[in-house]
């Protein structure tokens, strides 16, 4: 009987001693589980201004370039980095290139001179201020912008190449 | 008889061994997946960051432009070409080595492919560099510009081109670019290097220029001297890539010329109205379209069935007036 309440009273001992040995394992797991969480939370932030910093220079390179591209370049006289309108017109109206550069957005503006702000279409030409190559979702995204020269052929005195000044627009999708 | 020396083994110490090593099962398990999930968020970044690099090396007046792409530590470059759609899919995808897990995450894992459908990438499916990737940039003009194309290389590749014409040895001389060698006989190559042979045979590449044909694994790809002053362009894409890029690109690049002959038909219709087009140009372009389209369909696409309404446009197209002619 003695002996009997010895061993009991020991038992009681070693659990005091494992509970708190749990506690203290139970402890780490949290503070190592709460460490991750706390930095899983900077590192999803930083992903989100990674994603939005790859888009903006991708904006940027893309509408460096896209006066280059066989789709709007004017080819007719050797002009680096000219915009021929009236194939921007004509990509307008086209639905295949609504994905091919990755836009939610791209459009031209006529600076100067500016004959109005109205939209460009195939009834208004030359006669407007703007060309909607790709139509605005309206998700945000980054957006870039570049001056460049637009070119088209006008049939007034004899005809000739008439040179302008313009500003494209693209935003990148988000 | 009890030994005092002898270690007694309790149930704390037994509960402690358990739960210690089920908190080390999960430290390693979420290091692992952790570590896996920076490669996987560096390697998007990075194929990314790739395809943004592409744009400044586009040609705009020059016929051929040249680039380094470092990396920090070995890089694998996955090449991949689907031809669906209106335009086809470029695919560029990117593993970096690591010394946790494998040397390369699991083709099976998850990978975020950086698709674009402006970009025309000839390389080897799988480009692996220690250190350097090259790029050759080339405008292709058919008889107008369809595009630019870029011949992707890896430091770990070597290419050596027996008795090849002087006109390519002094475009590569120009601009500088690296692990290609000039032989005059294949005899003279390095044993680790792609030989390329342009009279020789029975070599890695066999190039004929007369038939503008280049034979490879068995294969043969077409291809065709590009207008202007950029002839080789297509020479150099057969070469550097293998024959389902090659071939794929050749398709991507027909539906292009497709929709550009379209852009030209509506600019012609549009300055008849200007008093300034051409009768005979819309249907040669037609023409040229539909050749196009149906090369498209073909599995071995031969770009040189557009050489003779190609030409044939050229001509008629710069006998228009200079202000009225359509490229």
């Amino acid at each position: 009987m003695n002996s009997f309440r010895r061993n009991a009273h020991y038992s009681k001992k070693a659990q005091m001693k494992i509970q708190q040995m749990a506690f203290v394992l139970v402890a780490i797991v949290l503070f190592f589980a709460m460490a991750a969480i706390f930095y899983l939370t900077i590192y999803t932030a930083d992903l989100r201004e990674k994603a939005e910093y790859l888009q903006e220079k991708e904006a940027i390179e893309l509408v460096r370039a896209i006066a280059g591209t066989p789709e709007f370049s004017f080819s007719s006289e050797p002009c680096s980095g000219c915009i021929d309108l009236d194939k921007a017109l004509i990509i307008a109206g086209e639905d295949d290139y609504e994905d091919f550069w990755n836009l939610d957005a791209l459009w031209i503006e006529r600076i100067y001179p500016k004959p109005n702000d109205r939209e460009c279409t195939q009834a208004n030409y030359p006669d407007c201020g703007q060309i909607t190559i790709i139509k605005n979702s309206g998700e945000l995204s980054s957006d870039a912008s570049a001056f460049v020269i637009l070119a088209r052929y006008t049939e007034e005195n004899t005809g000739y190449v008439k040179y302008e000044i313009g500003r494209i627009h693209a935003k990148t999708k988000s | 008889m009890k030994n005092k020396k002898a270690f007694e083994f309790t149930f704390g110490w037994l509960f402690a061994m358990l739960v210690g090593a089920v908190i080390l099962f999960l430290a390693i398990y979420a290091t692992i997946n952790l570590v896996e999930t920076f490669r996987f968020r560096h390697e998007t970044e990075t194929a990314k960051q790739i395809g943004t690099l592409l744009y400044p090396v586009e040609t705009n007046l020059e016929s051929a432009k040249s680039a380094k792409i470092l990396v920090p530590t070995e890089t694998r470059l996955q090449n991949t070409c689907e031809s669906v759609g209106d335009f086809g899919n470029q695919e560029i995808s990117i593993l970096e080595s690591s010394g946790i897990g494998g040397k390369w995450r699991s083709p099976d894992s998850a990978q975020v492919a950086s698709t674009f459908q402006n970009k025309y990438l000839f390389s080897s499916e799988d480009s692996d560099a220690k250190k350097e990737f090259y790029i050759l940039s080339k405008p292709i003009n058919f008889p107008f510009k369809i595009t630019d194309i870029q011949i992707l290389w890896a430091d770990t590749e070597f290419y050596c081109f027996a008795n090849a014409p002087q006109e390519i040895k002094k475009e590569f001389t120009e601009l500088k670019l690296k692990n290609v060698y000039f032989n005059s006989s294949k005899a003279n190559c390095p044993t680790d290097s792609t030989i390329v042979c342009f009279t020789e045979s029975n070599c890695g590449i066999n190039v004929d220029i007369s038939r503008k044909l280049v034979t490879k694994n068995s294969q043969q790809l077409y291809f065709d001297f590009s207008f202007a002053s950029d002839r080789n362009s297509l020479l150099y894409a057969a070469i550097f890539s293998p024959p389902e890029i090659y071939n794929c690109q050749i398709q991507r690049l027909m539906q292009r010329a497709a929709h550009l002959a379209d852009i030209y038909i509506q600019k012609s219709e549009f300055y008849k109205t200007r008093g300034c087009g051409s009768e005979i140009l819309p249907g040669i372009l037609k023409d040229y379209k539909n050749t196009a389209i149906k090369e498209i369909a073909e599995e071995t696409p031969d770009i040189r069935k557009l050489r003779s309404v190609s030409e044939d446009l050229e001509d008629k197209n710069e006998f228009l007036s200079q202000k009225c002619t359509l490229f």
